[in-house]
């Protein structure tokens, strides 16, 4: 009876528990980078949705998300697309300043910099990819030419601005120009329309 | 009258019935240190059927009875078996290797060069299930690595873990790099409490040597040129961001990973 019991597990057996821990390894895997909490929670608890906010220097104490250097000043703006596109300004100062927009899973799915651009200056669209493929933007042709527009396939995430810290001398324009920044809904805005007639 | 008897080529007793029919139903199983399974089957048959139990006969029932019970309960203890180390084995061997490719990696996912480690799809949105699952764990939102090449070193160039509480010197080309920076965690990502409160060295505050090399040390006291402070005697992560790098090769893997300094550890406490 013994011998029955402890009979040595064969290679079907074998194979079986290859095959299982097989799928427990894919299970795992797919459940660590799914089931996570999203990446953009500390920012999404740090700032206000739809709106921009400067971070505080990073240091020990003001830390918020692992490993967030202290060579980065950031403005970050948590966004909820599901009233509308949002319209992204910001002025860059010395340095390689950087935009980018995440999805909550942590994908980045744009980013951009002063270098590339070439310019001083960025007005981005975030707009939902249904949208724009609907050309149902609420914003003039004009603007959508003259500005970038950042199809995204989901309606929540982070944009953030980062911003290189170059030493003391720099850091007030640079804090200036962070603050300067803007996230907010196009609601009448139309950005790129004309402006409207200065009154006399 | 119940005699134990030894039978041949098995442990088992077989159980001799010499006592008149009548007797039959006060027949009990008696507890004993030699019972077996064909015992308390014996003794069953004499107490719930005793006109069954009809000497010679039953005997030959009552073994072959046994036999096809003792294997069915031997072939289920077997499975039973089989199935408990097969499902440890699977379990042991799916979450530890799980384990192992999200916190470690693997060289499809990781490239390595001396202590220097990067996650070649890291923030991408078509990075592998392996990638998203190590930034997920350690919830680090980091660049597409198309735009930011973050290298992480937990070890030294000679392989030795990294220790607050040793001292080390950064050395190598200044990256060319329109921005990088040298930044020292704990394993979970966060900034040492140290008291200078400097956490990083960055091509805006790198002071270059004579032969225009980096050299940063790393120590607990404070250092003159490119002093990166550590604190306690932890473990510790060093993490070199390059931003804009020219990249040789230009492609994936490997080849396309630039020169990176080397760690090499001073002195211990």
């Amino acid at each position: 009876m013994m011998q029955a019991v402890f009979k040595p597990i064969n290679w079907l057996w074998f194979l079986g528990a290859l095959v299982a821990g097989g799928i427990i390894h894919i299970l795992a895997v797919f459940a660590a980078a799914d089931l996570a909490t999203p990446l953009t929670t500390p920012l999404e608890n740090a700032a206000t949705v739809n709106s921009m906010t400067v971070l505080p220097a990073v240091s020990a104490a003001t830390q918020i998300m692992p490993f967030q250097s202290g060579d980065l000043r950031y403005a970050v703006c948590p966004f909820d697309l599901s009233g509308g596109p949002l319209i992204l300004k910001a002025s860059f100062g010395e340095g390689p300043w950087t935009v980018v927009v995440f999805d909550r899973s942590g994908a980045m799915l744009y980013s951009t910099t002063n270098t590339e651009l070439q310019r001083r200056d960025a007005t981005l669209i975030l707009a939902r990819t249904s949208e724009t493929r609907a050309a149902s933007l609420p914003i003039s042709r004009q603007a959508a030419a003259t500005n970038i527009t950042v199809n995204l396939p989901q309606a929540r995430g982070v944009a953030w601005i980062q911003a290189p810290v170059l030493g003391v001398g720099y850091e007030a324009e640079t804090e200036r120009l962070l603050e300067q920044a803007s996230c907010e809904p196009v609601g009448g805005f139309i950005a790129g329309d004309a402006p409207a007639p200065t009154p006399p | 009258m119940l005699e134990n008897q030894p039978v041949g080529d098995t442990d088992a007793l077989v159980l001799r019935y010499h006592a008149a029919p009548a007797e039959h139903h006060v027949a009990r199983w008696r507890p004993s240190t030699t019972r077996t399974l064909r015992d308390y089957f014996s003794a069953l048959v004499q107490t719930s059927w005793p006109r069954l139990h009809v000497p010679g006969w039953s005997r030959l029932v009552q073994s072959l009875a046994v036999r096809a019970m003792r294997r069915a309960i031997a072939r289920t203890l077997g499975v039973l078996l089989r199935i408990a180390v097969a499902g440890t084995v699977a379990i042991v061997l799916g979450l530890g290797s799980a384990w192992y490719f999200i916190d470690v990696g693997s060289g499809l996912t990781v490239g390595a060069s001396g202590p220097w480690r990067i996650w070649s799809a890291a923030g991408r949105p078509d990075a592998d299930p392996y990638t998203r699952a190590h930034f997920a764990r350690l919830g680090w939102l980091s660049l597409a690595s198309t735009e930011v090449q973050t290298y992480a070193a937990s070890i030294d160039s000679e392989g030795r873990k990294l220790y607050a509480d040793c001292e080390y010197d950064v050395i190598g080309p200044i990256p060319d790099a329109q921005w990088w920076s040298l930044a020292v965690f704990n394993p979970r990502g966060e900034l040492l409490d140290v008291p200078a409160d400097r956490h990083v060295i960055s091509r805006g505050t790198i002071v270059p040597d004579s032969g225009g090399r980096m050299v940063i040390r790393l120590a607990s006291d404070a250092r003159p040129g490119n002093w990166l402070p550590t604190l306690g005697g932890n473990a510790m992560v060093l993490v070199l961001r390059l931003q804009g790098s020219v990249i040789p090769g230009g492609g994936r893997g490997e080849n396309t990973i630039p020169v990176l300094p080397v760690i090499n550890q001073l002195s211990c406490r």
